[in-house]
C-alpha cells in the first residue's frame, strides 16, 4: 500500500490538530497509509527541501505568509500538491498561480477535508513511475509511461512516440499495448492511437493537439467517450 | 357476407375506445370528483354505443353493402364524438389535449381491430369457423392485449416521460384525424372485401397496410409531440439567457454599489479607530470583518466571471454552504460575459440545489476550480450530493418527476461547451459529484470587452 507525506502548516494548534484527526480519520475510513507532518510555520518547509506528497497550507502565517511560501516552493518543486486551509477566501482565489489543487475554508469540517483528499489521491495515484520494456528492432528499451506522447498503429509494428522526439518501434497489436498501458493516463482516440493524456495540448477540431504539437484524431465511434475520459482526467475527477 | 355487427361487438369497441384514450390522457390535469366522472361518462359513452347501434343497426338496418358501410362508417364518427365528449369531461384541459388523446387511442384501437381482423383471416384460411363464438372472444382479447401493451411501452411510456402531453401544432393534428378517417376507412374496407372473394394472400396483404397506416399515425403524432418538446425547450432556453443576461447587469450593479458603500464604511471604521480608545476596539474588528464578507467581491481578473462568483458566494453564504474557488478567470476570457455567466451559474445553482437537502451541513462544500492547461481551459466542480444518481451520455438526469421541464441547465451548459468547441462531463466519485468543462482556449483572442 503507498504512504503518503502529508504536511500541515498551520499555526493555530487547534486547527492543526483538528486538521490531523481528521486526516486520521480518512486514512481509517478509506484505508489509505498516511504520515502526517506538521510545521507552525512556512520557514521549515522551504529551507528544509523534504519532500511531500501533499500540503496543508495556511496562508495566515507569522513570517513569511503562505502563498509567498507557495511561490517559494513552485520555483524548485512543480509536482507536491497544495491544498490552502484558510478563511481569507479572496487571497486563496489566486491560487493557480501556484497551480494548488484546492482550497478549504476555515475551520475545516471533516468532509471537506475528505473531498479534497479523494482528489489530492486520485492525482497521486498517477505518479506510479512506472515504466515499460519495449522490445524493439533493435533492441530492449525501458521506457517510463511519462515519456510516451502517444501510440500509433505502424503496419504491423506499433510506433511509440516519445517526449524526447524517439519514435520506439514495436511488433504488437494495439489491443495488447491498451493492455498494458491500462492503468496508465492513456486514453483510446481511434482504433489505432493511444493517446497519453499528461501530454495533451489541446483539444480541437477533431482532434487531440499533443505536448509535441501533433495531431492524433478522434474516431468517430470513440470520439465521445474518449472526450468524457480526457475531460474527467484533466479535471481531476478520475 | 357483411359482418355482423352486434352490439355487444359495438359496445366493446367502445370500452377499447374509452380505455385507450384515457390511457394517454392519463397524465392530464384532472377535473374535481375525476372518479365519478370517469364512471359516470364511461357509463354513457357505453350507453351512447347501444343507442347508435340500436338506431343504426336495429331501426335503420341497413341491408344493400354499399349503404351498409356508409352506415359503420358514420357510426364510427360519431364514437369518435362520443368519445371525446367523455374524455372531456374528466380532464380539465385544452380541446386540442383531448382531441389528440382521443387520436392517439382511436389509431391504437383501429390498430387492435386490424389485428384481430387478420388472425380471424388466418383462422379462416386454415379451415376453422372464424365466426365462433370462441374463435372470436380469443381473437380479440389477443388482439387487443397485445397490440394495447405494445403501444403502451412504446408510445405511452415515452410520452409520459417527455412530460405532460401540451398540443400546439393544431395544422398537423387536423391532419392526423384525417388521417385516421382514412385508416377506419381502410379497415371497414379490408372487412368487407373477403365477402367479394378476394384470395387469402391479397387481404392479407391490405390488413398489413393497414397496420402500418395505423403505426404510422401514431408515429406522427408522437413525432408532433416531440418537436413540440423541442420547441419549448428552444423557447424555454432563449428565454433563460435573455433572463440570465438580465441578472447579470443586476448582478453587476449590485456589486459595484455594495462595493462602493464598503469602501466607505471601511473608511469610516478606520477612521473611527483613529481614536485613541475611545472606540471599542474589538467591536470595530468584527464590523470591519463583517463588512469585509460583503466586500468579499470574488476578483478573477475576469470580470463576468466576478460577478456571477460573487453572486453566488453570496448565495451560498446565505444557504450556509462553503464555496471555495481557485479560479484564473483569465482563461475563460474568451468566452462572452453571457456564456460564462450562464456556464458557471448553472454549474453552481446545480451544486447548491445538490447540497441543499443534506442532512450533514458538514457537507455543504462546493470545490471550484478553473485553470489553465497548456492550452485547454479547464473548469472543475466538486460537491456533495445524496441519493441515486443516473447518468446518462456523461450528463446526469434530473430525479425530479416531471422531466420535461428540468435538466435545462445542465442542457444549457452543454450547449454552451459545444458552441465553444469543448465537452461536458460529470460523474460520481462516491458521495461527491464531479464536474468537468474542457474547453479549447483559441490561438487569437478577441479582445476582452471590459
Amino acid at each position: 500500500m503507498a504512504t503518503y507525506q502529508i504536511l500541515i502548516v498551520e499555526d493555530d494548534p487547534d486547527e492543526s490538530d483538528r486538521l490531523r484527526s481528521y486526516l486520521e480519520r480518512y486514512a481509517a475510513e478509506h484505508g489509505k497509509d498516511l504520515h502526517v507532518t506538521t510545521y507552525d510555520n512556512a520557514v521549515p518547509l522551504i529551507e528544509s527541501r523534504r519532500e511531500f506528497d501533499l500540503i496543508f497550507l495556511d496562508i495566515n502565517l507569522p513570517g513569511i505568509s503562505g502563498m509567498e511560501a507557495a511561490q517559494l516552493l513552485r520555483a524548485y518543486d512543480e509536482t507536491t500538491l497544495i491544498v490552502f486551509v484558510t478563511d481569507l477566501a479572496q487571497y486563496a482565489v489566486k491560487g493557480y498561480e501556484v497551480n494548488a489543487l484546492d482550497f478549504v475554508v476555515k475551520p475545516a469540517n471533516y468532509y471537506g477535508i475528505s473531498m479534497r483528499m479523494d482528489k489530492a489521491i486520485r492525482v497521486l495515484r498517477r505518479r506510479s513511475g512506472r515504466s515499460v520494456t519495449l522490445s524493439a528492432h533493435g533492441g530492449l528499451h525501458v521506457v517510463p509511461l511519462a515519456e510516451i506522447v502517444y501510440v500509433e498503429v505502424a503496419n504491423h509494428d506499433l510506433a511509440y512516440h516519445l517526449a524526447s522526439g524517439d519514435v520506439v518501434r514495436v511488433r504488437g497489436t494495439m489491443a495488447a499495448a491498451a493492455g498494458e498501458l491500462a492503468d496508465g493516463p492513456f486514453v483510446r482516440v481511434s482504433n489505432s492511437h493511444l493517446v497519453n493524456m499528461d501530454h495533451i495540448a489541446s483539444v480541437r477540431d477533431g482532434a487531440v493537439v499533443t505536448s509535441d504539437g501533433g495531431n492524433v484524431f478522434f474516431s468517430r465511434a470513440r470520439k465521445r467517450d474518449a472526450l468524457a475520459t480526457i475531460a474527467s482526467y484533466l479535471g481531476g475527477s478520475i | 357476407m357483411a359482418e355482423r355487427i352486434t352490439s355487444y361487438g359495438l359496445v366493446f369497441v367502445m370500452a377499447q375506445l374509452l380505455f385507450a384514450a384515457h390511457l394517454f390522457a392519463r397524465q392530464q390535469p384532472r377535473r374535481d370528483g375525476f372518479v365519478t366522472r370517469l364512471w359516470a361518462s364511461s357509463a354513457a359513452g357505453l350507453a351512447a354505443a347501444l343507442g347508435i347501434w340500436w338506431v343504426a343497426f336495429s331501426w335503420f338496418a341497413p341491408t344493400s353493402q354499399p349503404s351498409f358501410a356508409i352506415t359503420e362508417f358514420v357510426v364510427f364518427c360519431l364514437f369518435f364524438a362520443v368519445v371525446v365528449a367523455c374524455v372531456g369531461q374528466c380532464y380539465a384541459t385544452s380541446v386540442w389535449n383531448v382531441l389528440f388523446c382521443c387520436a392517439a387511442g382511436y389509431t391504437v384501437q383501429n390498430l387492435s381491430s386490424g389485428a384481430d381482423g387478420a388472425i380471424r383471416l388466418v383462422v379462416q384460411a386454415s379451415g376453422f369457423d372464424a365466426n365462433s363464438l370462441a374463435i372470436s372472444v380469443a381473437s380479440i382479447v389477443i388482439s387487443t392485449v397485445v397490440v394495447y401493451l405494445a403501444c403502451y411501452h412504446v408510445f405511452v411510456q415515452p410520452m409520459e416521460q417527455s412530460g405532460v402531453v401540451d398540443v400546439r401544432d393544431r395544422p398537423t393534428l387536423l391532419l392526423v384525424a384525417a388521417v385516421i378517417l382514412v385508416d377506419i376507412l381502410f379497415d371497414m374496407t379490408n372487412k368487407m372485401l373477403p365477402g367479394y372473394g378476394v384470395p387469402l394472400s391479397m387481404l392479407l396483404a391490405l390488413r398489413t397496410g393497414h397496420c402500418v397506416a395505423c403505426v404510422l399515425t401514431l408515429v406522427v403524432e408522437f413525432e408532433m409531440l416531440y418537436n413540440r418538446q423541442l420547441q419549448g425547450e428552444m423557447t424555454a432556453f432563449s428565454r433563460m439567457m435573455r433572463e440570465e443576461e438580465k441578472q447579470y447587469r443586476l448582478s453587476k450593479e449590485s456589486i459595484e454599489a455594495i462595493n462602493i458603500k464598503c469602501h466607505d464604511l471601511k473608511h469610516q471604521i478606520r477612521h473611527l479607530r483613529g481614536y485613541d480608545g475611545s472606540a471599542d476596539a474589538e467591536a470595530l474588528r468584527d464590523l470591519e470583518r463583517e463588512v469585509g464578507i460583503y466586500d468579499a467581491a470574488v476578483k478573477t481578473g475576469n470580470d463576468a466571471l466576478d460577478v456571477i462568483l460573487t453572486e453566488k458566494g453570496l448565495l451560498c453564504e446565505h444557504e450556509g454552504i462553503d464555496l471555495s474557488c481557485i479560479a484564473d478567470g483569465s482563461c475563460v476570457a474568451f468566452m462572452s460575459p453571457a456564456d460564462t455567466y450562464s456556464l458557471f451559474g448553472n454549474a453552481l445553482d446545480n451544486a447548491i440545489e445538490a447540497e441543499r437537502d443534506l442532512d450533514a451541513p458538514d457537507k455543504r462544500g462546493i470545490s471550484l476550480n478553473v485553470r489553465r492547461s497548456a492550452d485547454l481551459a479547464l473548469i472543475h466542480v466538486e460537491n456533495y450530493f445524496s441519493g441515486p444518481l443516473s447518468f446518462a451520455g456523461g450528463l446526469p438526469q434530473t430525479t425530479k418527476p416531471d422531466a420535461g421541464n428540468h435538466g435545462f441547465g445542465t442542457k444549457s451548459m452543454q450547449l454552451i461547451a459545444q458552441r465553444y468547441g469543448g465537452t461536458l462531463t460529470a460523474r460520481a466519485q462516491g458521495e461527491v459529484f464531479c464536474l468537468d468543462v474542457m474547453l479549447p482556449i483559441p490561438k487569437l483572442e478577441p479582445p476582452v470587452a471590459r
